[in-house]
């Protein structure tokens, strides 16, 4: 690994292990890797797979039992207060101060972070508007919805301007429009340089958000890797389906020719374009008289694409269906983890 | 935005040593909790001025009429039952609050910008 300056390095993790009293195994299992300053860094993980743990080791509320920990150089554990004025949570479930208002729960997070009064006013009414609560800065919390509360919460976080934002599934739980403007703020935050930390069960989440993602499981990282390179550690690469109507005229114009059966004969067209690999007839559909195969290649897929209509064509077959069927994250992350619920 | 896009150098300025960092929160703590206190002045007021007053009517006035109690023991009562209300109250102050907020609110983590390993190594 190339050296790299301390100031590059917004979290760096060696050899973290958590073991909980009187557990059976480690919580977080010899843990390492690093985030760059900058980096929208994914976590991903079934439950209980050592997430929250690793976050509360990063975010000072977890002892470690070895290894360590850093924020922006600077140890959890021998340095916790100088780490946690360089970081800022958006916890799981709520901690905000319920009996203050809105306005206040910011102006005083800010206050125990010594922000400067005017500075933490100004910036605090400039969130609030920002985030569609301006309105609603004297008001108390107890009658805020749950995205409203989510949206409070990152206001909060972002009140003393952190080095490194931890998003502990920030999106559960939420409408459609909250995730939404959620995604937004989180991909405005990346642009100014604030290094993220996101765990989420939403894969389309994280693929969206991360540079790159871990999956864990059992306390250790099984791949580390941007979403494009996770998904090629699925076998076979891109998927390719390719929906077939047989018109009449062509299958018996086959079926004279060698005798042999129509099915073989789009396949094997499919079969000698460049790139593939194996073609499976997937589906039939006897009423319509349409077939459904599914193309695995190996090469670009645009050419593919192209390629595949035109050989349909050819042979007088009529394209009902063309897709690619990419792998997903979610694909990756069961190849990875599993189906096994957890216990 | 502007707000939001500080330079590093403007947020290192503000950054400061572990010891003034906690006084730094501590005294913005104290402050909410003047500010929340104030707020709720009648409920913080009938709290802890209801109690001791019902205890020397029941005690004092009510014993007394039915004849349990001399006549001299509401003096006696009295200073007691300042001594009671004085270690009640601090202790339900803290302690109820405080069980709230680290038990099932978790509000104490907002209020806590140092580190929580102090009060709980295992959470």
């Amino acid at each position: 690994m190339p050296e790299r300056r301390e100031d590059d390095v917004a979290i760096e993790v060696e050899h973290l292990i958590k073991r909980f009293p009187r557990a059976q195994s480690n919580a977080v299992d010899d843990l390492s890797f690093s985030v760059p300053r900058g980096e929208t860094f994914g976590l991903l993980g079934p439950n209980g797979a050592g997430k929250t743990t690793t976050i509360g080791i990063l975010t000072t509320r977890v002892r470690p039992s070895g290894g360590r920990a850093a924020i922006g150089g600077l140890d959890v554990v021998r340095s916790p207060i100088g780490a946690k004025q360089r970081i800022a949570v958006v916890p799981q479930r709520s901690n905000l101060d319920r009996s203050l208002r809105v306005g206040e729960i910011l102006t005083y997070h800010a206050a125990y972070h010594g922000v400067g009064r005017q500075e933490r006013e100004a910036h605090a009414s400039e969130l609030l508007e920002e985030f569609g609560l301006g309105a609603r800065a004297k008001q108390q919390l107890s009658i805020f919805s749950g995205g409203m509360e989510q949206r409070v919460l990152l206001a909060r976080a972002l009140m003393h301007d952190p080095d490194v934002l931890f998003l502990d599934e920030p999106t559960n739980n939420l409408d459609p429009q909250a995730r939404l403007f959620l995604w937004g703020r989180i991909r405005a935050l990346h642009e100014q340089g604030v290094s993220i930390v996101l765990t989420t069960h939403d894969m389309e989440e994280a693929d969206r958000l991360c540079d790159r993602i871990a999956i864990m499981d059992h306390g250790r990282i099984l791949a580390l890797d941007t979403p494009e390179g996770l998904r090629r550690l699925i076998p076979g690469g891109a998927v390719l389906e390719v929906g077939v109507r047989v018109p009449q005229a062509a299958l018996v114009g086959s079926a004279s020719d060698g005798g042999s059966d129509d099915g073989d004969h789009f396949r094997t067209t499919l079969e000698r374009l460049p790139g593939v690999t194996t073609v499976e007839r997937a589906r039939e559909d006897g009423a319509t008289g349409s077939v459904l195969y599914r193309v695995y290649a190996t090469d670009d897929t645009g050419a593919l694409l192209a390629n595949a209509a035109q050989a349909v064509i050819q042979e007088q077959g009529e394209l009902r269906d063309l897709r690619m069927a990419r792998p997903t994250l979610e694909d990756v992350f069961i190849h990875l983890t599993g189906r096994d619920l957890r216990s | 935005m502007s707000a939001l896009s500080q330079s590093i150098e403007q947020r290192e300025v503000r950054r400061q040593g572990a010891v003034r960092a906690s006084w730094t929160a501590f005294l913005a703590i104290i402050s909410r909790d003047l500010l929340v206190t104030r707020r709720q002045t009648i409920t913080f007021l009938l709290q802890t001025l209801v109690q001791p007053l019902f205890f020397l009517f029941v005690f004092g006035k009510v014993f007394t009429n039915i004849g349990v109690a001399s006549g001299a023991f509401p003096a006696l009562l009295l200073p007691g039952i300042v001594a009671l209300t004085t270690f009640l109250t601090a202790m339900q102050s803290t302690s109820i609050d405080l069980a709230r907020d680290l038990g099932f609110t978790l509000e104490i983590e907002d209020r806590l910008p140092l580190s929580l390993t102090l009060f709980c190594s295992q959470a």
